[in-house]
């Protein structure tokens, strides 16, 4: 075990290198220059150009550049924002819980919606159950979930006028304030998520229905639910922790149009503020934070694996 | 196995009427799906540099054949007239509003950072400025009590107004104002403004009794102090000890006080109890408690908001946001206004075959605006532009609109053809080849439709090979800076002073054309268009040199008028913009300067909300 994680840990490292090393070079080959954006449409000299460059440090090589960057962030200093000055560490710290809330909504939702949808779709396969608990899956996955936000604000804002549908409020500002404007996007997050989760917990539970030990529990005479919960679940959920696992890092880093959408302070309207800013300190900021995160929740699922399936742990 | 057909098929019908449910929309909703993918646009907007985008211009005026004639506003456009809230209604102190912006002011340090709408409406909550423009566009004082220049117009007098205190419970005083000037020069928009406007020394030379040195002339030097750059006041000390924290905990003189400072979230502010201001009737200033401003890019659901009651006022620099909110009717009230910015585009007069003034009065010729206000998204908004100026401008020229080249396709077509067919021709082809065009915009819905008009109208002249290309305003902007551009959309000019448009945007684009004109080391970076005609750059150099309005309405009415002879640019309309309220929210637009004189109303959707309140009830 003690290898297996080592192993993961050198590959969540090097992952991280080639993030990092990838991303400062894209962000630093895009057209545009944050000098513009700082500067704006204003009148000005080479001098006041070059000045504002080398306060950034601009000016100096790309590789010594990413160099010094790179060994700040080893000590944990992730810089600071060209246009705000704000410390990075600092501005990721404060928009993690906002993302981090809204995807954990996202994905217990979807869960909670998934796994009943999935069963009975895997149980009654190919009856009437099934046939429309797919239809209405697959309507879920193909609407964009901006487009189920829309959909939502006109209804409860603008029609019934529950829910506000900006006005973030933090949860130490209120739970209750907060919670209901987070529900619409969680929401509209979750439909989408659901859809996969439902399908997958289908198909395996379907795989799994067809495995002999299920057969014997049933010539045993356990009744149905027993078999379903507590012999098939476990199994068929294997493939559904990987794809929670991948999609919550995902969330972290996707919810880049709900957020906007909805004027949500998270990761993602914090990424897209950056990038149409140039604010490259930023967007190299918030993309680590993101692809470490994913690693390691990757890692993570992998070696649950290894709790839920007896089978993993003993090979 | 009938009856799974029959249920495949109701799950089908199922599929397609969630579908369409989901994806349709009414009249209600219309907003909503156009101007999803809008915000994206918008969110990537940032405060700041919006110029370049010129999406939200005008809309219909030029409806078929219903042109707006020079000087007058077609039915349905936007009423910039600036009108007295009835002093019946009872101001009613108290009450707490919320105001989404179409996005966040990255940061609040005037002598810093670039500040357009969103940021102007939270930064004169918090910061007074020393002048301010009134319904006349004159400037007048507002911290200052009185400006006054020299013989000619190289040093300024300016007295502060007394008894008034920053936040922090400090003075305003002269010396205030001169300790400014070092922090200001240490700031990019403030070094920037200083050099624009020739300024190089603010001395206190009394307790409340100001002197500004200039390098050389400029009679419109009072329009700076009315600008974010060199014109809101901020407690220098504060601002030079930590300019980062500054800009979490900004320290004015204003009518309102920073509370909170949430970025991308909220920003709010409290009222000033100690503000020095009264209205016309001698009400203490502010009424309201307190404003939180939120940052809202997505321009349908800011206006929902409004409608659902999450936000008490939005503004808006989209036509198709303008439109939307006409639609509600008496649920909203809505303060429109439509200035003297105005959009478009510029050649790049350097590059072949733009260089040659047969190409951009051609190109010119075959701009249908008609039709590209259509395209930029309404119906009876705005009207077409001709000039820097809106007909409700008082340096509006009638005979500049009368100049400026008309749609007249088969005059374009023959003047491009002229072009194409001379052996000497600047882009070096062979006689009777099409010219090549890259057309360029950032990538707005609207835009893009615009363009893809221009587009047709060019290319259906046989003669035009159009490029169109598309990049984030970032990128475009970057793209004018570094002339790596053709023709390039942008949106121009604004309800200042002419001068700080006109000096700068029609200096010498590089230093060889400056030493070529006898100005060497006279450049401008923001000559987009890199047109230079001495004759035009003599004019804006004179324009500054006397403060007689009728001499240099004159000298802008030259520059315009070769402007319509070279065609460095082409317009589409001129920039509507609104803020829309709740109808409890009242005197909204009929702010004032301290004399008691009407101030200039909502342009580019920044309110004043000193002299805001809630009706009663």
């Amino acid at each position: 075990m003690r290898r297996v994680i080592l192993h993961r840990l050198m590959r969540l490292l090097a992952t991280l290198f080639a993030v990092t090393f990838l991303t400062f070079s894209m962000v630093s080959l895009l057209p545009g220059d944050p000098v513009d954006v700082i500067l704006g449409q204003a009148d000005r000299t080479p001098e006041l150009e070059e000045r504002v460059r080398s306060d950034l440090g601009l000016d100096r090589p790309f590789l010594e550049r990413y160099g010094s960057w790179l060994g700040n962030s080893l000590q944990g200093d992730l810089g600071e924002s060209y246009i705000t000055g704000q410390e990075v560490s600092q501005l990721i710290k404060d928009r993690v819980p906002v993302t981090a809330q809204l995807a954990f909504m996202a994905i217990i939702m979807a869960v909670v919606m998934a796994v009943p949808i999935g069963i009975l779709g895997a149980y009654k396969q190919g009856k009437w159950q099934d046939t429309v608990s797919s239809a209405a899956v697959q309507v879920a996955l193909s609407i964009p979930n901006f487009i189920t936000a829309i959909f939502f604000v006109w209804i409860f804002s603008v029609k019934l006028g529950w829910l506000p549908n900006s006005n973030w409020v933090r949860p130490s500002d209120g739970l209750f304030e907060n919670f209901k404007r987070a529900i619409m996007p969680a929401t509209a997050l979750a439909l989408t998520q659901m859809a996969i989760f439902s399908r997958l917990v289908r198909a395996d539970m379907i795989a799994t229905l067809q495995e002999n030990y299920v057969l014997a529990a049933r010539a045993k005479g356990l009744s149905d639910r027993y078999i379903l919960m507590r012999h098939a679940l476990r199994p068929s959920s294997l493939s559904l922790m990987t794809i929670i696992g991948i999609n919550f890092g995902a969330l972290l880093g996707g919810t880049v149009i709900i957020e906007t959408l909805f004027a949500i302070p998270g990761l993602g309207f914090g990424l897209i503020n950056a990038i149409s800013r140039r604010d490259i300190l930023v967007i190299q900021g918030i993309t680590v934070f993101v692809a470490t995160v994913y690693v390691v929740i990757n890692t993570i699922v992998d070696l649950l694996y290894t709790v839920i399936d007896p089978r993993i742990r003993r090979s | 196995m009938r009856k799974r057909q029959l249920f495949k098929l109701l799950a089908l019908l199922l599929v397609f009427a969630l579908g369409a449910a989901a994806c349709g929309s009414d009249d209600d909703d219309s907003s909503n799906g156009d101007d999803t993918t809008a915000g994206d646009d918008t969110g990537s907007d940032d405060e700041g540099d919006d110029a370049a985008d010129e999406g939200d211009e005008g809309d219909d005026a030029a409806d078929e054949g219903d042109d707006a004639a020079a000087g007058d506003e077609a039915e349905g456009d936007v009423d910039t007239e600036v009108e007295e809230e009835d002093p019946a209604i009872e101001r009613v102190y108290g009450g707490d509003i919320s105001v989404g912006l179409e996005a966040e002011a990255t940061s609040l340090r005037p002598w810093d950072d670039t500040c357009s709408s969103p940021c102007y409406n939270i930064a004169v909550t918090i910061f007074d400025k020393l002048m301010e423009q009134d319904v006349d566009g004159n400037y007048q004082g507002w911290l200052a009590e009185s400006i006054v220049p020299n013989d000619d117009f190289t040093t300024w007098t300016m007295v502060l107004r007394s008894g008034v205190t920053f936040h922090d419970g400090s003075d305003f005083n002269a010396q205030s104002v001169a300790d400014m000037f070092p922090v200001q020069l240490t700031g990019g928009q403030g070094a920037s403004s200083a050099a624009s406007s020739n300024l190089t020394g603010v001395e206190a030379t009394g307790d409340l009794e100001v002197t500004y040195t200039l390098s050389t002339t400029n009679s419109a030097f009072p329009a700076f102090l009315s600008r974010a750059a060199l014109g809101l006041v901020f407690e220098p000390g504060a601002a030079a000890a930590d300019p980062v924290a500054f800009s979490d905990a900004p320290v004015g003189t204003g009518p309102f006080m920073i509370e909170k400072r949430d970025i991308d979230n909220e920003t709010v502010v409290v009222r000033n109890d100690s503000y020095w201001g009264t209205d016309p009737d001698g009400n203490q200033l502010p009424f309201l408690d307190s404003i939180t401003f939120r940052p809202i890019p997505d321009e349908g659901n800011r206006l929902d908001a409004l409608l659902s009651g999450t936000v008490t006022a939005i503004g808006s620099l989209r036509q198709g946001t303008i439109r939307d909110a006409r639609a509600e009717g008496d649920a909203i009230t809505l303060y429109e206004y439509q200035g003297s910015t105005v959009g478009g585009g510029h050649f790049n007069t350097l590059v072949a075959p733009l260089d040659d003034v047969r190409v951009r009065q051609g190109l010119n010729r075959l701009n249908d605006q008609g039709t590209v206000l259509e395209a930029l998204g309404g119906t009876g908004i705005s009207f077409p532009g001709t000039q820097f100026f809106s007909p409700d401008s008082p340096w509006y020229s009638e005979a500049v609109a009368a100049a400026w080249p008309a749609f007249d396709f088969n005059g374009g077509t023959a003047l491009l053809q002229e072009y194409v067919d001379d052996p000497a021709r600047s882009d070096g082809k062979a006689v009777g080849e099409k010219i090549d065009v890259e057309l360029s915009c950032p990538p707005d819905p609207t835009l893009t439709a615009a363009m893809q008009v221009i587009e047709s109208v060019w290319t259906a002249s046989e003669l035009v090979n159009v490029t169109l290309t598309s990049f984030d305003q970032a990128t475009h902007i970057g793209m004018a800076f570094n002339d790596a551009h053709q023709a390039h959309c942008w949106r121009f000019s604004d309800d200042n002073d002419p001068s700080i448009t006109f000096n700068a945007g029609f200096a010498p684009p590089n230093e060889e054309i400056a030493a070529a004109a006898g100005v060497p080391g006279v450049v401008s970076p923001v000559n987009w268009a890199n047109w230079f005609n001495a004759d035009a750059f003599t004019a804006s150099q004179a324009a500054i040199q006397t403060d007689d309005f009728a001499e240099r309405k004159a000298l802008y009415e030259q520059i315009g008028l070769l402007m319509a002879e070279e065609a460095p640019v082409w317009y589409s309309g001129y920039t509507a913009t609104m803020i829309a309220t709740d109808p409890a929210l009242l005197g909204l637009a009929s702010w004032h300067v301290p004399s008691g004189d009407l101030g200039s109303g909502l342009p580019n959707a920044e309110g004043h909300w000193s002299e805001v309140w809630l009706a009663a009830g």
